[in-house]
């Protein structure tokens, strides 16, 4: 890269505006701001010395994003009335230029836009407002506090300006700034130092780009000279843990800001080191919050934690735990019935306005204890979404339920967790995929055994063994000629009809094996009667009656019928009843046996999945329970 | 996969019942054998004391 080489008018050390768009420089020796217009150059100010930040990059470092190579040529130093963050002012291989913000434990990078949409007015935006396919996650106003090397402009320290900031549901950023008289848009996306081709850079100055654990640095108490250690890059407020004061984390001072009350005792330490889910994480600070309805505190505790990803945090309830880090409110969408994000839908599951009750260590943003938050949780256990809205900023986190044991383990903790109290807000119904399972198998086995019963009905001989007439008016004895059975057990069905009209006859059956003399018997009434009336034709009886018994062995067998009949109706019966008896005819009994035997599991299991969902969202504001 | 075990060990246990002809219900009484006099001699059959059903009914 060349540039344009020129001293400073105040001090004669060289400057150089190697950026093809770079305007303004900062002397490296004497602070002067000095503004560039063609070859020549002008003082135009004095700049303050930088503020210390945890940035990880320098001015000349180079990189390569989406195979563009570019060098960072300058530095802005940015706050919101609390810690400063860094935006490095890139000058492409291409000539042209861009930023890359150090913000929330990322790099943001940025270039302008080329044509200039048409774009909302500032006083229109509201965290959450949609504008084309992103969603706007901050809208605020931000302070120049410090600048080094080249810059696109010419730095006013402690000038202000307004900006929105906007994000997409795949890792796109965009942010707005309305500094000038038209608004400017920028659009990038997030990336790691990696993706940024900054690792090397990084490394030669000796310190890894994806290190777990914060690097640290301690201020002293301005309350009472207790040393308050600082590791988040972005720490922004502090608590003493001598005088209970509670800091502002200001252009590398602290200042006190509040006083905390009574301490409580955190399950998790601060500075606690674990691995959780496979990451490097650090205890950096702890929140003991509650929600009030009526009288009653409902209290909850959260650490917010520092790994190789960037922040996160941990939540526990009532000895429930989640984990969550922070997402970009373009990767939720909402939609009937919930909110839609990373593929899954969350179902709103609370709003409530959340409270500080105790701070400890220190965090990324500016927390007041007098402060409150409009918290709301969606979730589609095990996983969970969450919302907090303050101060003109909508901040999403999405995270997952961790068993107790989890937490234990990864911190190494002493003795054994708690156990959670009732049924935590994401905390997998462990009923639910059994039940599913069950009742899969359930229908599936509901089809087979029908599919199947038809199959084997047609399948089963239905052969006539005997086929004998039995005559009637005699009301006497007969016995069947004898006939074989083969086979194994079997059902036998034995049918009985008669050419009946207003008569009835009783026949008593028993079915005798020759071969061992085992004998069963059976009834039939076989009856016709029909007249009319008052008008009306009736009729009742059966001239055919069946019966099947099961589980006949084989063997040569006989039916004696007894013939009974009525002695006023003798004349009526017709002279003979025909007896026909067949095998291997179908039996319904084990199939709805079957049937039924398939519905326990999956009913109780069923019922024990609702009790669990019905003791999950008992503890929800939404009205609708969750079907499963 | 229990539930899967579950559902084929049930769906044996049906098909064997109804291959060996298990009724849920069964119509018929059992009775003490027939003593081998009766069923040998001729016409035992007829004079042997069996049951009756006590139907006498009819419209």
């Amino acid at each position: 890269m060349t540039g344009v080489a020129a001293a400073c008018p105040q001090c004669g050390a060289p400057l150089r505006f190697g950026g093809g768009q770079s305007l303004a420089a900062v002397c490296g020796h004497c602070r002067a701001a000095v503004a560039r217009k063609g070859v020549e150059v002008a003082l135009i100010g004095k700049i303050p010395d930088l503020v210390s930040t945890a940035t990880r990059l320098g001015i000349g470092d180079a990189g390569k994003i989406d195979g563009k190579a570019f060098q960072i040529v300058g530095r802005l130093q940015i706050d919101q009335g609390a810690a400063a963050w860094d935006e490095w002012y890139l000058s492409f291989a291409d000539g042209g230029d861009g930023w890359l913000a150090e913000a929330r434990g990322g790099l943001y990078a940025t270039r302008r836009f080329g044509k200039n949409p048409a774009l909302p007015p500032f006083e229109s935006l509201r965290p959450g407002t949609r504008v084309r396919h992103m969603t706007v996650d901050e809208v605020g106003e931000a302070r120049f506090v410090s600048a080094d090397g080249e810059l696109p402009f010419q730095p006013e320290v402690g000038a202000t300006y307004r900006f929105a900031d906007l994000s997409g549901g795949s890792g796109e950023f965009a942010t707005i700034d309305y500094s000038g008289q038209e608004p400017e848009l920028f659009v990038g996306r997030k990336l790691d130092y990696g993706e940024a081709g900054l690792a090397a850079a990084i490394a030669s100055r000796g310190r890894a780009p994806a290190e777990a654990g914060p690097e640290g640095r301690a201020l002293a108490c301005p309350g009472c000279g207790a040393p308050v250690p600082l590791k988040g890059p972005e720490s922004a407020t502090a608590a003493c843990g001598s005088c209970r004061s509670l800091l502002d984390v200001h252009e590398g001072a602290l200042g006190i800001v509040g006083k905390l009350g009574e301490r409580t005792e955190p399950i998790l330490p601060l500075g606690a080191k674990g691995v959780l889910r496979g990451e490097n994480v650090e205890v950096l600070g702890y929140l003991r919050r509650y929600v009030q309805y009526g009288e009653v505190k409902y209290r909850w505790s959260e650490w917010q934690l520092w790994g190789s990803k960037g922040y996160a945090w941990l939540s526990e309830y009532d000895g429930h735990w989640t984990s969550l880090v922070p997402i970009p409110g373009g990767q939720v969408e909402e939609e009937s019935g919930g909110i839609r994000s990373g593929g899954d839908l969350y179902r709103h599951f609370q709003t409530a306005t959340a409270h500080y009750e105790d701070i400890q260590g220190e965090l990324s943003w500016q927390a007041r204890i007098e402060e409150t938050q409009n918290v709301r949780d969606y979730t589609a256990p095990p996983k969970a979404l969450s919302a907090e809205e303050e101060k003109g900023e909508v901040n999403w986190a999405r995270g997952e339920w961790l068993p107790p044991e989890e937490v234990w383990a990864a911190f190494k903790l002493p003795g054994v967790p708690p156990r959670p109290i009732g049924v935590g807000m994401a905390q997998p119904n462990r009923w639910l995929p059994m039940k599913r399972q069950a009742s899969r198998w359930a229908w599936a086995g509901a089809a087979l055994l029908i599919l199947g019963s038809f199959f084997l009905a047609g399948a089963l001989p239905h052969q006539v063994v005997a086929s004998f007439d039995v005559p009637l008016p005699a009301e006497g004895t007969t016995i069947s000629p004898p006939f074989e059975l083969a086979g194994e057990m079997q059902s036998l069905e034995i049918v009985a009809e008669a050419p009946l009209n207003q008569s009835w006859v009783a026949l008593d059956l028993a079915l005798i094996n020759e071969d061992n003399g085992d004998a069963r018997s059976l009834g039939f009434e076989l009856s016709r009667f029909e007249g009319i009336d008052e008008g009306e034709h009736w009729s009742e009886g059966s001239r055919a009656r069946s019966a099947v018994l099961g589980s006949v062995p084989r063997g040569r067998y006989l039916l004696r019928v007894d013939v009974s009949l009525d002695p006023g109706s003798r004349q009526l019966v017709p002279p003979n009843a025909s007896i026909r008896v067949k095998r291997g005819v179908f039996v319904y009994g084990p199939m709805l046996l079957g049937l039924l035997a398939l519905i326990p599991v999956p009913l109780v299991l069923g019922l024990l999945s609702a009790s669990f969902e019905r003791r999950r969202w008992e503890q929800s504001d939404t009205d609708d329970e969750e079907d499963e | 996969m229990k539930f899967a075990i579950v559902t084929a060990a049930l769906l044996s246990l049906v098909a064997w019942a109804e291959l060996r002809g298990w009724a849920l219900t069964e119509p018929s009484r059992r009775h003490p054998p027939v003593p081998a006099s009766v069923r040998s001699s001729p016409g035992g059959y007829r004079s042997y004391h069996f049951w009756h059903t006590g139907y006498h009914g009819g419209k």
